[in-house]
């Protein structure tokens, strides 16, 4: 009977501290780490074959399906570029450039990861569907609430991130992802 | 003293084999649940067109809204596959992942320098099947099963309109010599 108990008790807290570490090392860090550029985080072997264990099972949590890093580079923020957290109940300016790539997006997702349902059925803006500024440069708003011009629409109350997407990047991206410009995300007002 | 060193040493060793064998599990499992909600009950080696990924699509995590993706799960362990896909503007891609979530191979409409991606996909160390078109790509895959994925941009709803009659004309399906 004392056999079952202690060896039970290995058993028991043996798979569950094994589950839960592992759990907690997929985890931590997201899909983020790899390379940081302001707010938003690159992960270098998404989709590449030389991906090791953790990062295999962290694309297939976060990232499935990807591409490796010469064919489409991805960004990710979760917090706005003074580091806080994005929030559904604020109002966001995305302002920069396009991106160094032959197609670009970038894209809102919820916490669950996937697209967050909104009325205006918008959920990316890209290289082609922006309206640019006279100088090339683009304005984006951000919010759970219509705006005038570009707008990227998000649920309030709830928590989000944007994925950058750059299609066959530059040569001179993909070579130093660190160097990257991506756009800048500033907080306007919060509700 | 000795029963509580081993049961300390026994607990941690099985938590350690746990843990490796759920990291290493995790991304196969994943692949196969989403091979099979991609596949359901449509057959391997045909390509099922998706429509323009929306807040309603749950099959995939992190779904790229402006892109147009067809998928084709392949088997070519009873023999080889062609794989033709026409192109259509501003991006077009194929690219190949294993049942382990590894993308082994891609090609762009860059690539190719404008041709419509043409690809015969075998199984590891096959010989390449005669009477192979000299213009056919050759691809080994490194697991029986692989996930054809082909991403196309869409800069609106228009222009999505008009790449489907074209995406419609992709062809996955075994190869005949």
């Amino acid at each position: 009977m004392n056999k079952i108990i202690y060896w039970g008790g290995v058993a028991v807290l043996g798979v569950a501290l094994g589950l839960a570490s592992a759990s907690y090392a997929l985890r931590i860090g997201g899909l983020g780490g790899g390379v940081k550029v302001g707010p938003w985080g690159a992960s270098l072997s998404a989709g590449s074959v030389d991906a090791d264990m953790y990062t295999r099972a962290r694309i297939a949590r976060y990232g499935l399906l990807a591409l490796d890093k010469k064919e489409t580079l991805y960004y990710t923020a979760a917090t706005d570029s003074a580091g806080a957290p994005l929030s559904g109940s604020c109002t966001y300016i995305v302002k920069g450039n396009d991106l160094a790539a032959r197609w670009w997006s970038v894209t809102a997702y919820g916490p669950d990861s996937y697209l967050i349902a909104n009325e205006a059925n918008i959920f990316s803006f890209a290289k082609t569907t922006l309206k640019h500024e006279a100088d090339g440069s683009y304005i984006v708003r951000v919010s759970p609430d219509r705006q005038e011009g570009n707008w990227l629409p998000v649920k309030a109350g709830e928590r989000f991130d944007m994925t950058a997407r750059f299609y066959n990047p530059d040569a001179s991206v993909s070579a130093a992802p660190q160097s990257a410009v991506l756009p800048t995300i500033v907080k306007e007002s919060c509700k | 003293m000795k029963r509580l060193v081993t049961f300390v040493v026994a607990t941690f060793l099985l938590a350690a084999i746990v843990h490796v064998a759920s990291v290493w599990a995790y991304p196969r499992v994943v692949m196969s649940v989403a091979m099979k909600k991609i596949g359901g009950n449509h057959p391997a080696n045909t390509f099922a067109h998706m429509p323009l990924p929306t807040d309603k699509a749950r099959g995939i995590v992190r779904p790229s809204p402006d892109l147009a993706y067809s998928m084709c799960i392949i088997d070519v362990s009873k023999g080889p596959i062609r794989i033709q896909v026409p192109l259509t503007a501003p991006y077009t891609s194929v690219s190949l992942y294993t049942t382990k979530t590894d993308n082994y191979f891609v090609r762009n409409d860059r690539d190719t320098g404008g041709k419509d991606l043409d690809l015969i996909v075998l199984a590891r160390g096959a010989s390449k099947p005669a009477g192979a078109p000299a213009g056919a790509e050759i691809v080994e895959a490194p697991t029986a099963k692989s996930l054809v994925l082909v991403r196309r941009a869409a800069e609106s709803a228009a222009a999505y309109t008009a790449i489907d009659p074209i995406r419609a004309k992709s062809i996955c399906a075994p190869f005949k010599g």
